[in-house]
């Protein structure tokens, strides 16, 4: 059963846009500010993963991406981060290996 | 009040052997002194709608700083092609907050994620029916580094135009900033010192192989055109240019290819896309 989740094409934008919310609407800011920060604290504050579904939207650029999940590695610990989201998806797996390779480093 | 008359040349294109004399055309508007500006369009034998969003956006730069540009009715070129392309309308998405005002124009906010989706659900007119993500990554990157990068404190931003060409299915785009310039901005803000006595051309090519840090100098920044350098790797684009400062760039047989220009202050990209970038990303371990 997964007690937390976030559908960002259902609860955030079809249309995620660049890095900050001054650039544009959908950023990996607002994103991390609006969802995921508060979602991911409320997870581990009752030992749970945070389940991160990707699909439905358009996709995903670098940006986006280091200011949410990257943003949250470097304020919460990135191995906390790593060891409790997990992604789902068909169709982005080349952005969770991304997030991984690039983002938070993994090898 | 005095007034300068810029003749534009025959072959207004922005690609070589007529590049250098295009760029001289672009400054020649950007530092006059003259308040008022009259562009003589009379001679010209050849130029593509690109070429002409490049002079709108040049323009538009001029009068950001204050310059007036004074837009008699053009006299038009008796050569056929530049003569329709100037009397018809055009279809340049422009993303720009400032009060150009042009029929041929559509404005938007910073980074307009609506006209991104619109311009990837183009694809469906050359028959790739499926939504073609790693593009919409492509345009994100490429309008994130214009707008994060570029033109960070200025109200001008970026254009792009798209065409279709029937005959290949084939969708041919070229984009515009004029901020300051990828190699530019990286000198504004002071390179590396290994970098002090390095060419340009050295500075692009490391920027786009994620060699040289970001120009915000975040250490965790960076990362957009090494990912745009692979997906032009991975052919999601065809037939990719860059046009930044004194440098033109281009891929060809895995290599990266360059050549020098006079300084274009601003960013230039061009690529196509067919049907066969899809199936070939399609088909590839990066999907």
């Amino acid at each position: 059963m997964e007690k937390f989740k976030i559908k960002i094409a259902e609860e955030f934008s079809t249309k995620p846009g660049g890095r900050q919310i001054k650039y544009g609407p959908f950023s990996g800011e607002a994103f991390y500010k609006e969802l995921l920060e508060k979602r991911f604290d409320d997870a581990i504050k009752t030992n749970e993963k945070l389940y991160i579904y990707l699909d439905g939207t358009g996709s995903y650029g670098s940006s986006f991406l280091d200011e949410s999940f990257g943003q949250l590695a470097r304020e919460k610990g990135r191995d906390l981060v790593i060891n409790n989201i997990v992604f789902v998806t068909e169709t982005f797996d080349w952005i969770v290996d991304y997030i991984k390779k690039e983002v938070w480093g993994e090898k | 009040m005095i007034e300068k008359i810029v003749k534009l040349p025959d072959y207004f294109l922005f690609t070589k052997p007529h590049l250098d004399l295009f760029i001289s055309v672009l400054r020649k508007i950007y530092t006059t002194k003259s308040n008022e500006i009259i562009l003589d369009f009379s001679g010209i034998l050849d130029m593509n709608e690109s070429d002409l969003m490049i002079l709108f956006a040049q323009i538009e730069k001029t009068g950001y700083d204050k310059k007036v540009i004074f837009k008699k009715r053009p006299t038009l070129p008796k050569a056929r092609k530049p003569n329709n392309i100037l009397s018809n309308k055009i279809g340049v998405f422009h993303n720009s907050t400032t009060n150009f005002n042009s029929e041929s124009v559509e404005k938007y906010a910073d980074i307009n994620t609506e006209i991104v989706d619109k311009i990837v659900l183009e694809l469906k007119r050359i028959g790739i029916k499926d939504y073609y993500s790693a593009f919409y990554t492509f345009l994100i990157e490429l309008i994130g580094n214009a707008t994060e990068h570029g033109i960070e404190n200025r109200q001008i931003n970026w254009w792009l135009i798209n065409k279709i060409d029937n005959k290949t299915k084939q969708i041919n785009y070229v984009f515009v900033d004029m901020g300051s310039g990828i190699i530019g901005s990286h000198k504004k803000v002071g390179l590396p010192f290994k970098y002090y006595f390095t060419s340009a051309t050295k500075i692009l090519t490391d920027a786009f192989k994620g060699k040289l840090r970001s120009s915000t100098k975040i250490d965790n920044r960076g990362k957009g055109l090494p990912q745009l350098f692979g997906f032009i790797k991975n052919d999601v684009v065809s037939n990719f240019t860059i046009t930044t400062n004194t440098v033109t760039m281009h891929f060809e047989n895995d290599l990266l290819v360059t050549s020098k220009n006079k300084n274009f202050i601003g960013t230039y990209y061009s690529w196509s896309i067919n049907n066969d970038n899809y199936i070939k990303w399609k088909n590839s371990k990066l999907k």
